[in-house]
């Protein structure tokens, strides 16, 4: 037995005076009485009296200093031999991913997790410390180290599941370095395993895992996510995806909802692994709120992914300054656009309304007229700028230039046929580092610029009455695209879902509750001697002084001990 | 100040006092009433502060205790420089009053908690991993390590600059828990320094297209320095620049390259530069142009003959010697067909074939074997990578008719070959063993100062049993090669095999010996010797005069892994039985729409051809007429493999050379076997974040209608050459993504292959290079930043040391633990106790 308070031994010098105490002979008081026959008689039962009656007074002195005994004891905190005196520091992490919310039984991987912790909290013994973190990314220190288990069980009442999928690993790298290099061990995972992205096998290997929850099956929503087209405006594709990972067929319907309207229901059937996708296309510019939900499905017990719910922006309107003077030809294509509004700007009215547009134009397109460097960074479509800048500099003018190549793809030039463009001449200019060509004659670039996410500018270097350009539907198309363009990077939302891994439910970990039984971490009895184990020996001697007190008490009242 | 019981149910001990009472009022005592009405009181009070303690009473109060932790930035950015102003400024705190408990916190990319400051030195930067500042992690660590009981305040030492994390997203739950962080700006150390901080280039140029590499420069100095561009490993341009404080931008013009992937690098070399990490950047530029073939011939003069027939029909072949062979995938990438021509596999690094074996698994290259006495088993094929790939098998059945081979194998096993060496020497016996027919026989002699029989000599037909007893050498001891070369000689002297050859090993120097003399004896007897000088250490004079005197082969390596191979060959050599070289015409053994259009009734005879078996799936398309394979293919991963088993040049195809579909015939095989281009591609990206990379797919058709019924994934390479798969989710309709970390600095190669029902749809090489880590960007220190640290968990920004303490003036939440103080008080109240029952009363009357 190892003692963390020893010096409380020191107190058994209070042996002394009490010894002394029961040396001490009583005064014997006198009283008058009418005869001594009474006495007579039993004086000689008094001689003959039982060994411990003549040894009363002695057993009572080994009863006290028995109590004696019993204080110290308590008061120098022992411990149990099977108990290591070495102050430990244990940092539990607790996984709050979404498959936690599964369903064991009558309660949860979540709950089941927690008593784990709250357990854990029991066993500590007053000198060792813990600290509690969340297994979410960043990780959440819910409480530092500390030796209280009301602060570490206030900590875990705060903790909390989450919707999306969490990566453990920087809570366990945290918890390590908390841990340190010499004590990886101190490091208990509670978890089901059900990750996306599995930590380090070495890291795995060197922490104690409490795993919760048996391998069960699942039917859920793995994808919900809405997209508006690339190439018409106003379409919008909608996808959602089932996944069903149990061992037995399934069936059961899938609703979805426009704005809490239903809009399509459709009948499924699941075969174990199965993967269920399916699309919808329509038209809409407004905003939209659309539900998918699962009905009907026997057995889940997962239910954070049997509903989705996804918003679609409205179409953005993208605002247009066409910096020119009055030209019919582009007023009438801008007209013909969706969602967008424009207005003339006349090239002397740029510098003094230059600090509105800037931050309302979306597009801004300069027709024999050029921006300067400070409005590099608007989206611009410079049509015979007449002058260098940052998109390059002026070489000489080719006449009669012949469209022998252009590209084919990207966001830009989609569908545009400059087949059978004509042009009587352009600009040839030495494009800046890093511009892109559209279209060129022979290596030499006709149209020219940069669109891509970073920046976007492109150059038509000559003049549209000295080309048929505006009378083939090339133009319209390219003008089309790059104002389509512009409504890219808002025009895709996803659900918040478990995602796919979480919905499996399956562990990278292997299956099985409990890999590590809680009596492994030394803290508490030798398995299989119970709960009674994990109470601390200074409790334990403090019942037995009371036992002694309320005994003893019983014992000298009844003169049994004196 | 309150109190808490942690187990209040302890108080139903309470009850006990109905008992004691019971038995005072039914007591026998003698004692008077006043003494037992005493007693009755201490017996009640001891059993209720029994009872309290049990209930483990805790008393809350709080305490102006501080608890300090000393957060010292120690990544490369600020160098010493923070560690230099926390010792002064916690020596002035310590000589203004200390605090009542501190700890240190070093920290880069992790975090290391000293108690002891006379410990600080032993953490050194580089275990911290001082190429990254992550403050968040810091800051979360030094939250989670606070002790309890004492108010808690920190001060950070740092520039203020963090490579990865979020240090604001820590700030809330640190002003939540009541730490309070004051912040002291380290300034960065003044060395001279320049830095390439990007190379951009277009991504894509047509062939002999113009175009410009830009390079940005920072510096801190004006100064001259001499900027490099190198093209694919390979100077090509240099300028001498005068560099300026801040952002400096050069240019070179540079042509598409006939390469499809081109890497460019720049590279600064400045005078007083302190860090050269960051001294270096890359790019790739993709060049489209025509299909590109890439042979590596043992003699790069023979493969004009199908240098000039190919070009006839339009196919570039670019001709190397084995060392020629790319050394990253990126060159590698440029080329749509490799083609090795008898060159053997000892000519390479066993990570190079490795490499070769990813370029057609997962980037879908084409690879081309031609026959040749150093092809497939003659040229230690066996059991390699690229045996792997191969459509055929590089081992086979020996002929009934071959002569019999007696090989021993003397391998040295002294201490020096402890590790990687022996156990590869090891692992090259037992594929020399298995190499060898039933009718073969084989000895494996090991030595050191002594040599001793590892296996007699004796048939091979008992693999598994030699494979033990070679298994059993352990290395000890010196070197003494004269010794076991006598021992052979002895051995192979009295076997019965035809042929006899005999092949050392070492890696050492051995004792003097009369080596010419014993080997003079070997071939006198017919017995031909090789050798192999492992390591620099080796006397590779002596070993090259043993292959000379020997009539054999000998091999140095510095590589013990191609130890394997070299065996292997030797034993494919020695045994002369897989080359058949006797005449013979091509015979189609399946009609194939690849080899349409050619006359091969027309075709002459070949001289010659290497002794192979085909593999269970691939597919011969010409056999020999004894049907062995002459030319078979099949499809591995994504790419295509094939296995010409004669040559290409004037020592087997003398006459294939001068037949009319002699080009014909090669065009078509190449172009069959080439990399396909006919998969369509999607828009894709490979973007830097702080989490990692991440891989963007659109997968939108030309129309632009998104495609959701594609699944895909990435085949990715990293810097060091290990592959590894990543699966691409569904992020949004049309669009899948995925991510992984990087591993360390170089270039990442992905491949997205994307497949539709499990088809491959579409194919798209991306890479992206990790060049240095954002620490060594010369950026200043972030005061902004750490002042809004300071503010928002109620610090102060650059203390005064003095003061720091002084103004603290929290209190933190303590505990105090009563019930030993409760025991204490009832160990009193028991000794009165005892007292009053046994001190005399005084009799009345007396």
């Amino acid at each position: 037995m190892n003692f963390m308070w020893p010096s409380a031994w020191f107190a058994l010098w209070l042996a002394i005076p009490l010894i002394l105490f029961y040396l001490i002979r009583s005064r014997l008081r006198t009283k008058a009485a009418t005869t001594l026959l009474f006495w007579n008689q039993l004086s000689p039962k008094v001689h003959n009296s039982p060994l411990w009656r003549r040894l009363r007074k002695w057993l009572s002195l080994l009863l006290q200093i028995l109590f004696l005994l019993l204080l110290i004891l308590a008061l120098s905190r022992p411990l149990p031999w099977w108990q290591s005196s070495e102050k430990q520091s244990l940092v539990l992490v607790l996984d709050p991913s979404p498959s936690m919310a599964a369903r064991e039984g009558n309660t949860t991987r979540w709950e089941n997790a927690r008593k784990l912790v709250d357990r854990r909290i029991t066993q500590m013994r007053f000198f060792d410390e813990a600290a509690l973190i969340l297994a979410t990314d960043p990780p959440q220190v819910l409480s530092g180290l500390t030796s209280r288990k009301s602060l570490l069980r206030d900590a875990l009442e705060s903790a909390e599941l989450t919707i999306a999928d969490q990566d453990v690993r920087p809570a366990l790298e945290l918890a390590s370095d908390l841990a340190g290099e010499e004590h990886p061990d101190q490091v208990v995972l509670f978890t089901d395993g059900v990750w996306d992205s599995k930590p380090d096998k070495t890291l795995l290997e060197s922490i104690r895992i409490h795993q919760v929850g048996d391998a069960v099956g699942n039917t859920g929503i793995t994808i919900f996510a809405i997209r508006r087209s690339l190439v018409s405006s106003g379409d919008y594709h909608l996808i959602a995806e089932v996944e069903h990972s149990g061992d037995r067929p399934v069936s059961g319907s899938l609703e979805l909802f426009q704005d809490d309207r239903l809009i399509d229901a459709i009948p499924l059937g699941l075969k174990p692994g199965e993967v269920w996708k399916r699309q919808w296309e329509a038209r809409s510019q407004q905003k939209s709120r659309f539900t998918v939900r699962l009905e009907g499905f026997e057995t889940d017990d997962f239910l954070l992914d049997n509903q989705a719910e996804v918003e679609m922006n409205p179409l953005k309107t993208v605002r247009i300054d066409l910096v020119s003077e009055a030209t019919g030809f582009l007023e009438a294509v801008l007209n013909s656009l969706n969602q967008v509004e424009w207005r003339r700007i006349d090239r002397t009215g740029i510098s003094a309304e230059s600090t509105n547009t800037n931050a309302n134009a979306g597009l801004r397109i300069y027709y024999n007229s050029a921006p300067t460097d400070e409005y590099k960074d608007i989206p611009s479509l410079l049509i015979h700028p007449q002058t260098n800048g940052f998109w390059g500099v002026f070489q000489e003018t080719i006449d009669k230039p012949i469209v022998s190549d252009w590209k084919r793809e990207g966001d830009s030039m989609r569908f545009v046929d400059f087949s059978s463009i004509r042009l009587n001449k352009f600009s040839l200019y030495d494009p800046a580092p890093g511009n892109e060509v559209f279209v060129e004659s022979f290596g030499r670039p006709i149209i020219f610029g940069r669109w891509d996410e970073s920046r976007k500018w492109m150059v038509l270097p000559f003049d549209l009455t000295e080309s048929d350009l505006v009378l083939r539907t090339a133009f319209p198309i390219l003008i089309g695209n790059l104002v389509q363009s512009l409504r890219q990077g808002e025009e895709m939302m996803k659900a918040d879902l478990p995602g796919k891994s979480e919905s499996k439910l399956g562990s990278v970990l292997g299956t099985g509750i409990g890999q590590i039984d809680i009596g492994e971490t030394g803290n508490t009895g030798p398995q299989g001697l119970g709960w009674w184990t994990v109470i601390p020996l200074w409790w334990w001697f403090l019942i037995l002084g009371i036992v002694w007190i309320l005994s003893e008490w019983f014992l000298f009242t009844r003169r049994i001990t004196e | 100040m309150h109190l808490e019981f942690l187990e209040p149910w302890a108080l139903l001990g309470l009850i006990g006092l109905i008992p004691i009472w019971y038995w005072h009022w039914r007591s026998l005592s003698p004692h008077s009433d006043r003494r037992k009405r005493l007693n009755l009181k201490l017996r009640c009070l001891m059993l209720i502060l029994m009872v309290l303690a049990l209930m483990d009473p805790r008393s809350l109060s709080t305490t102006p205790r501080k608890h300090y932790f000393w957060i010292v930035d120690r990544s490369r950015s600020v160098g010493e420089e923070a560690m230099n102003s926390a010792t002064n400024f916690v020596n002035t705190v310590n000589s203004s009053g200390g605090v009542d408990s501190e700890a240190w916190i070093l920290f880069a990319g992790e975090s290391r908690k000293v108690m002891d400051d006379g410990r600080l030195e032993e953490v050194v930067p580089r275990m911290l991993n001082d190429t990254i500042s992550n403050l968040e992690k810091t800051l979360r660590y030094a939250e989670a390590s606070f002790p309890v009981g004492y108010v808690k305040s920190a001060v950070l030492f740092s520039d203020g600059r963090e490579t990865v994390g979020h240090v604001l997203d820590s700030l809330e739950p640190l002003l939540a828990k009541g730490v309070r962080i004051h912040t002291v700006p380290i300034k960065p150390p003044d060395a001279a320094e320049v830095l390439v901080r990007s190379v951009s280039a277009p991504n894509q140029v047509k062939e002999s297209e113009p175009f410009r590499v830009t390079t940005e420069i920072i510096s801190n100095r004006e100064q001259d320095a001499e900027i490099q561009l190198f093209r694919n490993g390979f100077l090509a341009g240099t300028n001498t620049v005068h560099v300026t404080p801040g952002l400096n931008r050069f240019e070179f013009t540079q042509k598409g390259h006939t390469d499809n992937m081109t890497q460019y690098s720049v590279k600064i070399i400045a005078p007083g530069d302190t860090i050269i990490d960051n001294n270096e950047s890359t790019t790739f530029v993709q060049a489209s142009g025509k299909p590109k073939v890439l042979i590596l011939s043992d003699q790069p003069q023979q493969a004009r003959y199908l240098s000039l027939a190919l070009k006839d029909e339009g196919i570039d072949l670019n001709v190397r010697p084995a060392t020629g062979m790319p050394s990253g995938l990126g060159e590698l990438q440029n080329y749509d067909l490799l083609i090795f021509d008898n060159v053997p596999a000892t000519d390479f690094e066993p990570v190079q074939l490795d490499l070769v074996s990813s370029y057609v698994k997962d980037f879908g290259g084409g690879l081309l074997m031609l026959g040749g006495d150093q092809a497939f088993g003659l040229g230690g094929y066996y059991r390699t990578a690229i045996e792997e790939i191969l459509p055929v098998h590089c081992d086979f059945e020996k002929q009934q008719e071959n002569p019999s081979l007696g090989l021993v194998l003397v391998i040295d096993k002294s201490g020096s070959m402890s590790g990687e060496k022996i156990e590869m020497a090891k692992d090259a016996a037992k594929a020399a063993v298995e190499l060898l027919s039933n009718k073969d026989y084989v000895g494996v002699l090991g030595f050191d100062n002594r040599s001793f029989w590892a296996a007699e000599i004796q048939a091979a037909s008992d693999k598994s049993g030699l494979d033990q007893r070679i298994s059993s050498i352990r290395p000890s001891g010196g070197t003494s090669l004269a010794p076991a070369l006598e021992l052979a000689l002895a051995g192979l002297s009295l076997s019965p095999a035809k042929l006899k050859h005999c092949i050392v090993l070492t890696d050492g120097r051995s004792q003097p010996g009369n080596f010419y003399q014993i080997i003079s004896q070997m071939t006198a007897e017919r017995i031909t010797v090789s050798s192999v000088a492992v390591g620099a250490d080796s006397d590779q004079q002596l070993l090259s005069d043993i292959a000379s005197w020997g009539n054999g082969r000998y091999y140095y390596t510095d590589t013990p892994r191609s130890i394997p191979q070299i065996f292997a060959r030797e034993t494919m050599t020695a045994s002369k039985s897989v080359l058949e070289e006797t005449p013979f015409l091509p015979i189609v053994a399946k009609p194939a729409d690849f080899l349409s259009g050619i006359d091969f009734q027309s075709a002459p005879f070949l001289l010659g051809y290497v002794l192979t078996k085909a593999k269970l799936t691939s597919e011969s398309w010409l056999i020999t007429e004894k049907g062995d394979p002459l030319l078979s293919s099949w499809r591995y991963g994504l790419g295509q493999v094939g296995a010409f088993t004669s040559d290409a040049r004037n020592r087997w195809a003398i006459e294939w050379l001068q037949w009319e579909g002699f080009g014909k015939f090669w065009a078509q095989v190449i172009r069959k076997l080439m990399r396909a281009d006919s998969l369509q591609k999607f828009p894709s990206s490979i973007r830097q974040e702080k989490n990692g990379f991440r891989i963007v797919v659109d997968t939108v058709d030309s129309e632009g209608r998104f495609l959701t019924d594609l699944e895909g994934e990435v085949a990715l390479v990293d810097p060091s050459g290990k592959e590894s798969r990543i699966e691409l989710k569904t992020g949004a309709p049309g669009r899948l993504v995925g991510g992984w970390l990087p591993s360390g600095k170089g270039t990442y190669h992905a491949q997205v292959i994307l497949k539709r029902n499990g088809k491959p749809f579409s194919r798209q090489y991306l890479n992206s290079t990790v060049g240095f880590p954002d620490e060594f960007l010369l950026k200043s220190m972030d005061e902004e930043m750490l002042r809004q640290i300071a503010e928002t968990t109620g610090g102060i920004y650059n203390p005064d040391p003095k003061e720091l303490v002084i103004q603290e003036n929290r209190e933190a939440a303590f505990e105090r633990i009563l019930w030993p103080w409760i025991i204490g008080a009832v160990l009193f109240l028991f000794v009165l106790d005892v007292f009053f029952k046994r001190w005399p009363e005084v009799a009345p009357g007396r």
